[in-house]
């Protein structure tokens, strides 16, 4: 024993005597957070020498002896030293990140970059906004989140689609709607081809249905042209980059997860309508009293049917999330499933998806990496049957009544949903307009329960990449398939108001779309002492085909199998098939610059070559530059101790619109039959001018950070011209054609924007967060062309003009109504006629002395003067609270459903705003004496309401109860209420309606909802 | 304690028992150690061979080392381990540190000792200090600024067990690190002198004189006038007395212990001895009895 000890000290010595020659430091460097390894960190030692990192976060250096100071740093983390004073152990250091928002790498198209080098305006939202929202597509988060980004949904059905806008709306007739790519691919959904063709179904699915929010990561809003530039012809409404969960490198524990969340619905706000007794007594005063009421009778009626509330319900919604996310020395991986199922607030209504994702990245060799992004899932909506716009005046559809949803709104109070012995009602004494044959009358909660409007759409979003770093160059493929088949079943039976007149109608459509998208790029990195350089260029191909065909068939004599027995309908309309193809090929190039870590330039180049174009015109190029400056690493600011950071940027350039339909630029015809024969009809007239819309963009910001992390701000400032608008232009008699789509004038947008969040409270068991943005834009057409007051609408509610907004509404200005006593003569006359006492009042714009077409004005637009968010979190201890308010101020929304319900008649039921009208002892101005007609068709001030409003979106309370440190999972309780209240004196449902005209659009929900999340 | 003690050991008899006795080594039982525990182990080796002369127990080092036994700490992760005593940890500086009399002029509360070691996880107390000016927050506040943590960054330092008792974690810690044993945490502190870290007592003091040594100041903590007269005695004996007779908040106090992957018949009977007999030995190489 005393001899192996002598010898071990003597190998010792003989060991410490060789270190005094060399002695071999090894070590790696990771991030304190992640784990991930740090490549690229600089390890200095004794006289200035130092190394950097490899691709796993190793260095190795050899000393002369010990100990050695080694100080390490790696840009956007706290520099660390360390003394090595022996080689028992491996060094492992791990630096720890600096909070600061510079500091943060966020994604830009085609890579990923730090902050403090970004020359463009890019916001990113973090997975905890989708975390404490149960809105069931992402876009119904987003609300609020972000200064310019605008969402206002089509309509409180579940599973529809919501309009986005980033900076206003650039284009009429091209699409206005963001470019969304998820993991860095494009997710290409084009507008043009949605449908089957089928009509009659009032919601579409909304495309970004296909992500379950609960996958997502973070969102990188892209609003300016440098950030945008890249994606060139897709670019100029903004893009939204979704960036899905991963295994995080170095977790090799797998880390499931698993949701559940139960929650329940009901309408928002009630619409105040007659009841009964009310109506009949309204009927009994102004009109011919059918029922033959007496006052008595009148009064026994009481409240009779709600029909309002016969088709509401209380509405049960659940969804079911399990992820499992890790990784291994070489891979990680994430893969998750959902299964959401929400009814809606309107008789069988309701969304429900299933939804498959997973993200698995390998390296294969040590510089080579492949992956695999694959989402496939099943939604279905199911929505209203509608009566489809018809511009004639027979139609419900111009009389206003959209759907069954307004059917029950405008139905008589007197009239039962149920005889006495339980069977549908179909008796109704006042409907002879639309929905009666005989004294057979529809029932509207008949309807919505026995009538099918679905859409179920299969998707499958993959694709596959490869990565092969060589040296400072790194080679990417991408290859990738987003297919989805959107199959359309609609029924009407015999006894339901669409299926009235032919005995049931039913059809199925189907349009099978696929988008093969190819991408290889070439990027180089490479610090050469003072100067970064970051470019990247490429190639991308992207080849579109739909195909639909849709079959509608009529005259039933058996219901059972509704549109799965279309063979039973008598009568075949004709069968509507189609294909349109595309092709995008695209160039992309881009350098990213930086000197002393202070000077950024962003240039950017695309080049794109659409087929949708005239053949002279298909090629787009493209330009942007970026410059920023982080003026915080200035020597005259190095003392301004409470300075995070300070970064002003400026960026200009030119992004493109092809969102139009393919073949815009030839002439087509479409199909039909006549006569028992097939017959053709004219549909577009070529255009071989037909080009790119362009928008060119220009941007001023500063990013402020102040206190250590505890108040940034963000302010941009914006112009934006649109040119060669592609605006469908009204056509002479002999084209054969009524409008074409051309390139004719211009539209500005241009706004100011700010974001502000701030840290309140930083304890240990108590934080406080908040923040708010804001946002202002001046949108206006500033050249029309030739074709200058285009009115546009079902009731030529709105106009494209020079001077004024997109979306702005056109109509007489209503100035109340002519009293008793007033001095008529001095009024404007109305059809030739002077207006009487309890005549409605309009002004006479042009002093013409009469009031007509011609005194039609402005009376506001869609476009919000300012949009607004707010949220905050505060966590004591095990608890979080979590609430955001979204607002928007100083837009304006057609009211056409208050309209229906305020137009008197002897068949339908009205608003109770109808009891203060005019009368000969009721002096009031709010509307005219009661009355069967109205003196135009024109729309009139007093239903362009305001829709400014203040939501509460979302309050979430979460608990986190502290369970034994040996207990296998974490676990959180919450409940959380969507749509608490909405601030507004817009008098319809809900003022949010994307298209700008609430025509019966399905009402918004309150949500209250409980849940559990548990990870292992 | 000795019920505890007792415990251990049956749980140790017990397991070992299980494990069979068929020795698994070559006579030798290797046991690896830090520059801490070093001299306890070689007490208790030395105690052991006394009652059991026939048995060979040596010491290894080095990051190749194979051992039969590595002393861990009980923060640390592993696979068996047998506890055989305990080690307390102390903030402490060097009497050349220019800032001594005002780390002195201090009763150490924990706030402080957290404001100090760690990165700030509460940005109000950090601001307040600054904006407090010359008031005794703001003191605090410079007296930070000024004074470098030193602290271990291996898997064998017990800076895990310091910073996990003030609710941390490692990487919270501020200052620089070292790589190799925490012992030399004391040499980075008299090279770099206004500088403050933390050890364990058998690195703090002289085992031979049983006092602080020379060249150490031990923070002064904000403790009971009695318990303060005990540590700033500088005696070995009376401090660990101290922190073995009362629960003091201040100072962390856990556990080290054998790791080991299987064991024989000479190992399970030097383990009993050791959470035995072998206890002994702890207060003389500045360790804590079970």
């Amino acid at each position: 024993m005393v001899k192996k000890r002598l010898f071990s000290a003597a190998a010792l010595a003989a060991a410490s005597s060789l270190s005094v020659w060399a002695q071999r430091v090894e070590g790696t460097i990771v991030d304190a957070t992640t784990g991930e390894s740090i490549i690229g960190a600089t390890v200095k030692y004794a006289d200035g020498k130092g190394v950097t990192t490899d691709f796993d976060g190793h260095f190795a250096i050899d000393v002369k002896s010990l100990p050695v100071k080694l100080n390490i740093s790696f840009t956007g983390y706290r520099a660390q030293t360390v003394t090595v004073y022996d080689d028992e152990e491996d060094i492992n250091v791990k630096l720890t990140e600096k909070r600061n928002y510079l500091n943060d790498v966020v994604v830009v198209g085609y890579g990923t970059q730090s902050r403090t080098q970004l020359t463009g305006s890019v916001v990113t939202v973090k997975s905890d906004v989708f975390e404490n929202s149960t809105a069931s597509t992402l876009d119904g988060a987003l609300s609020g989140q972000v200064a310019g980004l605008n969402v206002t949904a089509a309509s409180g059905q579940p599973g529809a689609e919501s309009s986005i806008r980033i900076r206003g709306g650039n284009s009429v007739n091209a699409s206005n709607e963001p470019l969304y790519v998820v993991d860095g691919f494009i997710y290409y959904k084009d507008a043009n081809n949605s449908g089957t063709g089928i009509g009659a179904i009032e919601s579409s699915l909304n495309p970004l249905a296909t992500i379950n929010p609960n996958d997502i990561e973070s969102i990188e809003v892209l609003k300016d042209v440098s950030a945008t530039a890249i994606y060139g012809s897709r670019g100029a409404n903004g893009v939204i980059l979704i960036t899905t969960k991963k295994g995080k490198l170095g977790e090799k524990k797998a880390q499931i997860s698993y949701g559940y969340s139960l929650g329940l619905s009901s309408v928002s706000k009630h619409l105040d309508l007659l009841n009964a007794s009310e109506w009949a007594q309204f009927q009994k005063t102004y009109f011919s009293n059918k029922g033959g009421y007496t006052d008595e009778q009148i009064k026994a009626l009481g409240k009779g049917t709600d029909w309002q509330d016969a088709v509401l319900r209380t509405a049960v919604q659940q969804a079911h999330e399990l992820s499992v996310n890790g990784s291994t020395d070489k891979s990680r991986y994430a893969f998750s499933a959902n299964y959401t199922d929400q009814d809606g607030i309107v008789l069988n209504t309701g969304f429900q998806r299933y939804n498959f994702h997973t993200n698995v990245e390998w390296e294969l060799q040590k510089n080579l990496k492949f992956g695999i992004n694959a989402t496939y899932g099943r939604s279905k909506q199911q929505g209203f049957t509608t009566t489809e716009e018809q511009v004639f005046n027979s139609s419900p559809y111009s009389a206003g009544i959209t759907n069954s949803f307004v059917y029950a709104l405008l139905m008589p109070p007197v009239i039962p949903v149920y005889n006495a012995d339980g069977s549908y009602n179909f008796t109704n004494p006042y409907e002879y307009a639309y929905f009666a044959i005989g004294d057979h009358a529809s029932n509207p909660v008949y309807d919505l329960k026995e009538s099918v409007a679905e859409n179920v759409n299969n998707y499958l979003l993959s694709n596959v990449w490869a990565s092969y770093k060589l040296g400072d160059f790194t080679l990417k493929a991408t290859v990738g398939l987003n297919s989805e088949k959107l199959t359309q079943n609609y029924f009407s039976g015999a006894y339901t108001s669409l299926g009235l007149a032919t005995q049931g109608i039913g059809g199925t459509g189907n349009r099978q779309t696929d988008v093969w998208q190819q991408e290889y790029t070439l990027s180089y990195q490479k610090e050469l002492g003072i100067h970064q350089i970051d470019a990247l260029a490429g190639y991308t191909k992207q080849t579109s085909t739909s195909t639909h065909s849709s079959i509608r068939t009529n005259h039933f004599t058996n219901e059972t199998l509704k549109q799965y027995n279309l063979g039973d309908g008598a009568n075949i309309y004709t069968p509507q098939t189609g294909i349109s193809e595309s092709t995008l090929n695209s160039l992309i190039a881009r350098v990213n610059y930086t000197l002393l870590d202070r000077y950024n330039a962003t240039a950017t180049f695309r080049a794109d070559k659409s087929s949708r174009f005239s053949k002279n015109h298909r090629w787009g190029y493209f330009p942007s530059l970026g410059l920023s400056w982080n003026v915080d690493k200035e020597d005259f600011l190095f003392s301004a101790k409470h300075l995070d950071y300070l970064k002003l940027r400026l960026t200009g350039g030119l992004v493109g619109n092809q969102e139009i339909p393919d073949y815009a630029f030839s002439t087509s015809y479409s199909t039909g039959s006549y006569g028992g024969t097939s017959s053709y009809a004219k549909a577009n007239t070529a255009n071989d001018n037909l080009k790119w819309e362009t928008t060119a963009s220009y941007n001023l910001g500063a990013d402020l950070g102040l206190w250590n992390g505890r108040l940034n701000v963000v302010l941009d400032l914006y112009y934006k011209k649109t040119s060669d608008l592609l605006l469908e232009v009204p056509m002479g008699f002999a084209s054969g054609v009524t409008s074409q789509l051309q390139n004719v004038g211009n539209v500005e947008n241009k706004g100011i924007e700010l974001a502000v969040n701030g840290t309140l409270l930083k304890r240990r068991h108590l934080q406080w967060t908040a923040s708010a943005n804001l946002a202002h834009n001046h949108n206006e057409i500033t050249d029309m062309g030739k074709t200058n007051n285009v009115i546009q609408g079902a009731d030529n509610q709105q106009i494209l003009r020079k001077g004024e907004a997109l979306g702005s509404f056109y109509g007489l200005q209503y100035l109340g109504v002519v009293q008793n006593g007033e001095d008529v003569t001095k009024l404007p006359t109305v059809n030739g006629l002077t207006p009487k006492a309890g005549d409605a009042k309009f002004a006479d714009t042009n002093n013409d002395g009469k009031v007509d077409g011609n005194d039609r004005v402005i009376l506001g637009s869609v476009q919000p003067k300012l949009t607004y968010g707010f949220s905050s979190q505060l966590q004591v201890r095990e608890w979080d609270f979590n609430i955001t308010f979204a607002g928007s101020y100083g837009a304006k929304l057609y009211n056409a459903l208050g309209r229906r319900l305020e137009q008197t008649g002897d068949s339908y039921n009205v608003l109770s705003t109808v009891k203060d009208a005019w009368t000969p002892t009721n002096g009031s101005n709010s509307l005219p004496l009661a009355s069967i007609s109205r003196p135009f068709s024109y729309i009139d001030s007093r239903y362009v309401q305001s829709a400014s409003y203040l939501k509460l979106r979302n309050l979430t309370v979460g608990y986190r109860p502290r369970l034994p440190k040996s207990f296998p999972l974490s676990l959180r309780i919450y409940a959380t209420a969507t749509n608490l209240f909405t601030i507004t004196s817009y008098k319809g449902y809900d003022p949010e309606v994307s298209s700008g005209t609430d025509n019966g659009a399905y009402p918004s929900a309150r949500t209250f909802a409980f849940g559990v999340n548990i990870t292992l | 304690m000795k019920v505890r003690t007792f415990l251990i050991a049956m749980l140790v008899a017990v397991t070992l028992t299980a494990n069979g006795v068929t020795s698994q080594n070559d006579g030798v039982i290797t046991v690896k150690v830090n520059k801490a525990s070093r001299a306890l182990v070689e007490k208790w080796i030395e105690g052991y061979k006394a009652v059991n002369p026939n048995v060979e127990i040596a010491v290894v080092s080095g990051r190749n080392a194979d051992a039969d036994l590595t002393l861990v700490s009980s923060h640390q992760e592993g696979g068996h381990v047998t506890y055989v005593g305990r080690y307390a940890l102390l903030p402490v500086t060097s009497t050349g540190n220019p800032l001594l009399n005002d780390i002195q002029k201090k009763e150490w509360k924990s706030r402080d000792i957290k404001n100090l070691f760690f990165t700030a996880e509460d940005l109000d107390d950090e601001y307040g200090e600054e904006e407090a000016g010359g008031k005794e927050q703001g003191t605090k506040g410079k007296l930070k600024d000024k004074l470098t943590v030193y602290s271990g960054s291996g898997k064998a330092s017990l800076s895990g067990t310091f910073a996990s008792h003030f609710g941390r974690t490692t990487d919270d810690l501020r200052g620089n690190r070292i790589a190799g044993d925490d012992y030399y945490l004391l040499s980075a502190i008299s090279e770099d002198k206004a500088s403050v870290t933390f050890n364990a007592l058998s690195n703090l003091y002289d085992l031979s004189s049983r006092t602080l040594r020379s060249d150490l100041v031990l923070l002064p903590l904000d403790v009971k006038k009695t318990q303060s007269e005990a540590l700033q005695s500088g005696n070995l004996d009376e401090t660990l007395n101290l922190i073995e007779s009362e629960d003091i908040d201040l100072i962390p106090v856990e556990e080290i212990g054998f790791a080991y992957a299987t064991t024989d018949a000479d190992i399970d009977q030097f383990l009993q001895w050791v959470v035995g007999d072998g206890q002994q030995y702890n207060h003389e190489a500045g360790f804590l009895r079970l």
